[in-house]
């Protein structure tokens, strides 16, 4: 089966359908995926400013990852769910639009992101937490992550005026 | 410092605001009447779609062919007097909406004449002259 009839199958399937078809499960969905941006993303985007120095620079970078990762991961959790339910309502549809792609792109290459910032640079932040000079590849990471998180977010809008 | 805390904070509010689907690829200003068969009526989110097919032999030329109207979503198409029953494939319908700026053969629902002379309209707006009428209702 190609992708195309498999998102064609899915977007078809009873429940899938009545998600889309529905007065109140589609803008319940829909809503929740936006408004948990401002927990994943907006926190994230607190911990990127502050890798580039541009946000509490006196504050310990681990102080601020571990007050936001609680409130950023479930917020992450929420935009997963929510956006995997607006796929599957619109699977056939979604699949070939542009910037749906290029959206799921960008979120692969956060995903890295994340991974070398946890494997490189989270290990050892006691060591330069409080220091004016955070590691070169860190503030890189941070620059990736702010960018492509707009990014995301861009695609995730633009998406609706490619019909 | 506080301007670029600021202008970051607008780009993401900008993106997040556009709160939905915007209505600039139509030609607002054009109403044309789509008179034809109804090949597939889809009430769904985020926006109802009614496959209209003109045949050939309509009053106005340039509509003839298969053209996707496109409504709004479940709940602002409801409360203007739609549901799922409205239409369904094999209909004879007459839809006045808005075409494409970019000449596609689709179009953005203003109304559908229905043949006892009413009129179901996409959602609140209403043609310039009986604006005053609705609006005192």
């Amino acid at each position: 089966m190609s992708i195309v009839s498999w998102c064609h199958w899915l977007q078809n399937t009873a429940w899938a359908t009545s998600i889309r078809q529905s007065d109140f499960l589609f803008p319940v969905i829909e809503g929740s995926h936006i408004l948990a941006l401002s927990l994943s993303v907006g926190l994230i985007i607190m911990l990127d400013l502050r890798l580039l120095r541009l946000m509490l620079p006196t504050e310990r970078v681990s102080k601020i990852m571990h007050q936001v990762m609680p409130w950023a991961l479930p917020g992450f959790a929420i935009m997963f769910v929510t956006g995997l339910l607006l796929f599957f309502a619109q699977a056939e549809k979604v699949y070939t639009n542009g910037y749906f792609r290029v959206k799921m792109l960008a979120l692969v290459l956060l995903g890295i992101n994340a991974a070398v910032y946890q494997v490189k640079f989270y290990p050892a932040m006691a060591e330069w937490d409080l220091s004016e000079s955070v590691p070169r590849g860190a503030k890189m990471i941070a620059a990736v992550s702010l960018v492509f998180w707009m990014v995301v977010i861009a695609c995730g809008r633009l998406m609706a005026y490619e019909i | 410092m506080k301007l670029q805390h600021f202008a970051l904070g607008l780009l993401v509010t900008a993106s997040i605001a556009l709160a939905h689907h915007s209505f600039a690829m139509f030609e607002l200003t054009k109403d044309v009447t789509y008179e034809g068969t109804v090949m597939e009526y889809r009430w769904e989110n985020p926006h109802t779609h009614v496959i209209v097919k003109v045949d050939p032999g309509a009053a106005d030329v340039s509509t003839v062919g298969t053209w996707d109207v496109e409504g709004g979503s479940t709940n602002i198409m409801g409360r203007q007097g739609w549901n799922r029953a409205t239409f369904k494939a094999g209909d004879k319908v007459k839809l006045i909406a808005h075409p494409m700026k970019d000449g596609t053969k689709g179009a953005s629902l203003f109304y559908a004449q229905l043949p006892d002379g009413k009129r179901l309209y996409h959602d609140i707006a209403r043609p310039k002259a009986e604006g005053a009428a609705a609006s005192a209702q």
